[in-house]
């Protein structure tokens, strides 16, 4: 092998390698942008919305009740519920992935897919 | 490394091989995350629906189809035992006053009169009566006088219920007029105990089951590491909703606070967890009790009954019981646990500063 040979594949490797780092650091920075929150009622989906744009919605179910999901600042909530216990309303915003907030009543389901992941697997309360 | 061998076969390097090795590498950066390859690598399978009131979440590595018989073994056990469902068991013994439960619901009964006698009456598979007037169990939520309390108080006895009959695989019980039992204080737990033996039984080495809270793993994850398992805060103005994370295999981890369902009348608090002896919320000064323990249903029970008894009777009966771990996290913020999984836990960074005391025996 020749001198420029070396130089030639040292200079592929630093060029391969610079572009792996900056596809990594990429994919990582856009993680997070790519985070859905996807809403199921008893299962079936009605909808998802990107994570990281704001957004109020309404579910409105044949009975008349009802789910509003508010979606501000990179963080998804129920903002308003016509169930009587309220439980999902009062849950805590959610962005890590996995995150979830039930609404018993309505069988209706917020979850967080893609998102940053807060390395736990499953929360008991 | 693989590009190198892609590209130094080659002493004359021209664009063409040049753009492919670059191709390559870009290929490679992008053939997904770490954790796409893992679960192709563990094959786990997951479900979701809901039963028991509740969402159930149940992830394990083995056959998809034991998962559908879990979710049927679900479906079934609820039938036979909600008090909600007109004709199960158990309605039928509130209503009739005398009845008999079978199998599975024979065992959760006995396992659950166990715990109330063990807990001198913390727990009460009685109370139900009193927690209806609350509106606990429809969410139609009123504050009773004392008057109305204290009359169902009176059918309030785990005591008073007979047990007429004893078999292999039943129990015939009789109530006093006006008393109603309720198994739903144990039955989530006995159900992940159960699903945990299903599946152990059919060869599963790893599985995650979450039945509204009620947290059961069987081993820990197929890469060897232990289960993190988040304890949930009790304070509602937590910024992550977490005051800890546990790491557990193989155990069961049940958490009872009175942040799961309250309601607010006239400034004050009224949660669901109800002292038998009172007929009102357990105040002992107690945000959430967790209770870790191989039994399923014996955690279920104590995580009740040792809220209602408060910190120092908990750290007692802890002390006399060697069979389960706790976490205790009071009103005012701070944090006991006991000995023996001290070393598995680790508090949120935003408790960090919270005051942590290891119980010991």
């Amino acid at each position: 092998m020749k001198k420029n040979d070396l130089i030639l594949i040292g200079a592929l490797l630093i060029i391969a390698f610079t572009i792996l780092g900056i596809t990594r650091v990429w994919q990582k920075n856009n993680t997070d942008e790519t985070a859905m929150v996807i809403v199921t009622v008893d299962g079936q989906e009605m909808g998802r919305f990107p994570l990281n744009q704001d957004l109020e919605q309404r579910f409105d179910f044949a009975d008349g009740s009802y789910n509003v999901l508010r979606i501000y600042d990179g963080k998804a909530e129920i903002a308003e519920a016509s169930c009587p216990d309220q439980i999902c309303v009062k849950h805590h915003k959610i962005h890590y992935t996995n995150e979830t907030i039930v609404c018993l009543p309505n069988k209706l389901v917020v979850e967080i897919v893609g998102g940053k992941s807060n390395d736990v697997d499953t929360v008991a309360n | 490394m693989r590009i190198m061998v892609l590209n130094c076969d080659s002493f004359k390097i021209n664009y063409k091989k040049m753009g492919a090795g670059l191709l390559c590498a870009l290929l490679l950066c992008g053939c997904g995350t770490e954790k796409q390859i893992e679960d192709k690598l563990t094959d786990t399978k997951s479900t979701t629906f809901f039963a028991m009131d509740t969402v159930m979440d149940i992830q394990i590595t083995g056959d998809e189809e034991l998962l559908s018989e879990a979710e049927q073994k679900v479906v079934a056990l609820e039938k036979q035992l909600s008090v909600t469902e007109k004709d199960s068991e158990v309605s039928c013994i509130n209503r009739d006053k005398i009845g008999r439960l079978t199998g599975d619901g024979a065992k959760i009964f006995a396992g659950g009169m166990d715990i109330c006698a063990a807990t001198d009456g913390a727990l009460d598979l009685t109370i139900y009566p009193v927690l209806k007037e609350w509106g606990f169990t429809t969410g139609e939520y009123k504050v009773p006088n004392d008057d109305e309390i204290n009359q169902l108080l009176e059918a309030v006895d785990y005591n008073k219920v007979e047990i007429s009959n004893l078999g292999n695989d039943y129990i015939d019980i009789v109530l006093p007029d006006d008393m109603e039992i309720d198994l739903g204080s144990i039955t989530k737990g006995y159900t992940s105990q159960m699903l945990h033996d299903f599946f152990k039984e059919n060869g599963v080495e790893s599985a995650l089951i979450n039945l509204g809270g009620n947290v059961q793993c069987l081993g820990g994850k197929l890469t060897g590491e232990p289960w993190k398992i988040a304890i949930k805060s009790p304070f509602p103005d937590s910024k992550d909703g977490i005051i800890g994370v546990l790491q557990a295999e193989d155990l069961a981890i049940v958490t009872s606070g009175g942040y799961e369902r309250y309601f607010e009348e006239d400034g004050k608090v009224y949660w669901h967890i109800l002292d038998p002896t009172t007929g009102k919320p357990a105040d002992k000064g107690l945000a959430s009790v967790t209770i870790v323990g191989k039994d399923g249903l014996r955690c279920d029970g104590l995580s009740t009954a040792l809220f209602v008894k408060g910190l120092d009777e908990a750290v007692e009966y802890w002390k006399n019981n060697d069979d389960f771990d706790m976490i205790i996290v009071m009103s005012n913020g701070d944090v006991h646990i006991t000995e023996g999984i001290a070393e598995n836990f680790a508090l949120a960074s935003e408790y960090a500063n919270a005051n942590l005391t290891v119980e010991t025996r």
